[in-house]
């Protein structure tokens, strides 16, 4: 006798959490979405700067092809994904080699996981993308940007 | 004495129901349910089934967290349902679903068979050469606390299934092993009895292995047992890549040895002897050769 | 002839890693030139994008062999990236590896072409 079964994955619904999961998995998500962003940006990246082989002429039109205002609003956010990748990718290359994680310890009432022992990097790391955007900012918006 | 903390409350459990028999998919159905401070999920599910529908059903077996059987889904979350009380994940509403990432059998039945089958695949025993020692033993083998230490919090594991429903690889990806079987599969990796380093190193090199786990690291924050298959799997891979780049001590370990008379202490000065034996006959393993 | 991916996934940290750093660099060049300005970053003064400082920066010898290390990594890092997001979709097989040969396609091409730039310009540079 075959039994039914009804199917029940999350699916991509399940890459995006449901409100009430923890920030780790908030960043994994971000991580995801910023290197594809990132990725996308890098490959058209390589097409257009390798113009500045053919000389002068084209390296300027290049440029001013991607001179407008949603182009550069657009690089700025291409700045925030990279400072965002970069340091929870070094937060994550930390974790994942097994030296944020902590050591194995017997489970005892309340239970800390690694996630605990990652959190005050996680906490610092997140600062330091606020400075680093911030930073990014200022040289785009406030002064003569490039 | 009127103590608003103390006062039975109505809440709305939103049961996710489905019958392969009769229905086409799930379906939400609301039953009130009267809940005293305390009352725990099991204990409102029981409610229903005793006083509106005997027919919801679910697994439960121990009704104190130990045996795994109870996962659901409890508003949005991964929990045991006897280990979670009522008013600490709801407040007017409670929505009790199956465990997501499993097939559904029926209401809060998930199938838990494709966990069980990735679990076995990853050879979740302690495997050594001396193959006649391990099936008639003769003694013990020799562990230290530090090597115990090692891979006893992965041990805790009730093989509840939430991790693997809270686990967003898991969501989209069938091949991943998942949590729980690489949690298991990194306690035996890492036992210092096992002798099958490289054969575990292999079978943890492809897709079922560990490198699709971007450390989300919710499996960790629901797991009921403080089991952290999150750290056994960021492990994991350290001693996987550790080995790929030839520096792992571990890869080199013989396994543990069986455990010598020197290892065993005698008794520690001025322990007075045991009382004689008050029943006549009566002998103890201490007084057996 | 599949690596399998211990192997794999080892370079795609470590060429994270040196990502940070020569990216770091490159973003200090193009993007923090205003707040924390290297003269051997933009020789030339003024806008990074400037033809006078891709003129100048080609001159160096270290910007070529930076870019094309940098190139390398991040294209090795991006695609493998894209390429688990693509797998843990639960393609069938087929599309399997109609995704990694197009991936590595892809990245050898780009390579190909990024490498030609930074040592293409290096004549156009001394030889205007």
């Amino acid at each position: 006798m075959e039994v039914k079964r009804y199917p029940n994955k999350l699916g991509l619904k399940g890459w995006l959490g449901g409100g009430r999961w923890g920030v780790e998995r908030y960043l994994y998500t971000l991580h995801r979405v910023t290197g594809l962003g990132l990725v996308l940006y890098f490959l058209l990246h390589i097409i257009v700067t390798a113009s500045r082989a053919l000389g002068e002429t084209q390296w300027i039109d290049a440029m001013g092809l991607v001179s407008g205002t949603l182009f550069y609003i657009g690089e700025y956010l291409v700045f925030v994904a990279f400072a965002f990748h970069a340091l929870n990718g070094l937060r994550l290359a930390l974790i994942e080699f097994g030296i944020l994680t902590g050591p194995a310890e017997e489970p005892i009432y309340p239970y800390r996981s690694s996630l605990n022992v990652q959190r005050p990097f996680m906490v610092v790391m997140m600062i330091l993308v606020a400075v680093v955007v911030l930073a990014g900012g200022w040289d785009f918006f406030l002064t003569g940007g490039h | 004495m009127s103590n608003t903390a103390e006062k039975t409350t109505d809440v709305i459990f939103r049961v996710r129901r489905f019958d392969p028999e009769k229905d086409a998919k799930p379906y939400y159905e609301d039953f009130t349910v009267p809940c005293p401070p305390g009352l725990v999920v099991l204990d409102g599910l029981w409610y229903i089934k005793e006083h509106f529908d005997s027919s919801l059903a679910w697994r439960s077996s121990c009704r104190m967290g130990v045996c795994g059987s109870c996962g659901m889904l409890l508003n949005g979350k991964p929990h045991l349902a006897c280990h979670t009380q009522v008013r600490e994940v709801a407040g007017k509403i409670l929505m009790v679903a199956p465990l997501p990432n499993f097939d559904i059998v029926r209401d809060l039945v998930p199938d838990l068979a494709p966990m069980l089958d990735k679990h076995r695949a990853l050879k979740t025993t302690v495997r050594r050469a001396d193959t006649e020692e391990v099936l008639d033993p003769t003694d013990q083998y020799w562990q230290s606390p530090e090597e115990l230490t090692r891979y006893l919090q992965f041990a805790y594991c009730i093989k509840c299934g939430c991790c693997m429903a809270a686990c967003p690889t898991l969501a989209t990806d069938p091949v991943y092993s998942g949590p729980m079987p690489l949690a298991q599969g990194y306690r035996y990796l890492t036992d210092s009895r096992d002798g099958s380093f490289q054969e575990r190193a292999e079978l943890l090199s492809g897709a079922e292995g560990p490198w699709r786990c971007h450390y989300a690291g919710e499996c960790s924050a629901v797991c009921p047992k403080g089991v952290d298959p999150a750290r056994a799997i960021q492990l994991m891979k350290r001693e996987l890549v550790l080995d790929y780049l030839k520096l792992s001590k571990r890869a080199k370990c013989e396994p543990a040895r069986l455990v010598r008379p020197e290892d065993r202490s005698g008794p520690r000065e001025g322990i007075p002897d045991a009382p004689e034996f008050t029943v006549e006959g009566a002998t103890s393993p201490a007084t057996e050769s | 002839m599949a690596i399998k991916d211990t192997k794999l996934w080892t370079w795609h940290v470590l060429a994270g890693l040196i990502i940070f750093v020569l990216l770091g660099l490159h973003m200090l060049t193009m993007h923090l030139n205003e707040l924390l300005p290297i003269a051997a970053l933009n020789p030339a003064g003024g806008h990074p994008i400037d033809w006078a400082n891709v003129v100048a920066r080609a001159q160096q010898i270290s910007t070529m062999v930076v870019y094309i290390l940098l190139l390398g990594v991040a294209l090795y890092h991006g695609l493998y990236g894209l390429r688990n997001i693509l797998m843990e979709l639960n393609p069938s097989q087929g599309l399997r590896g109609l995704i990694s040969g197009t991936i590595i396609f892809v990245g050898v091409v780009l390579f190909v072409v990024g490498t030609w730039a930074a040592i293409a310009v290096r004549s156009t540079a001394l030889g205007a």
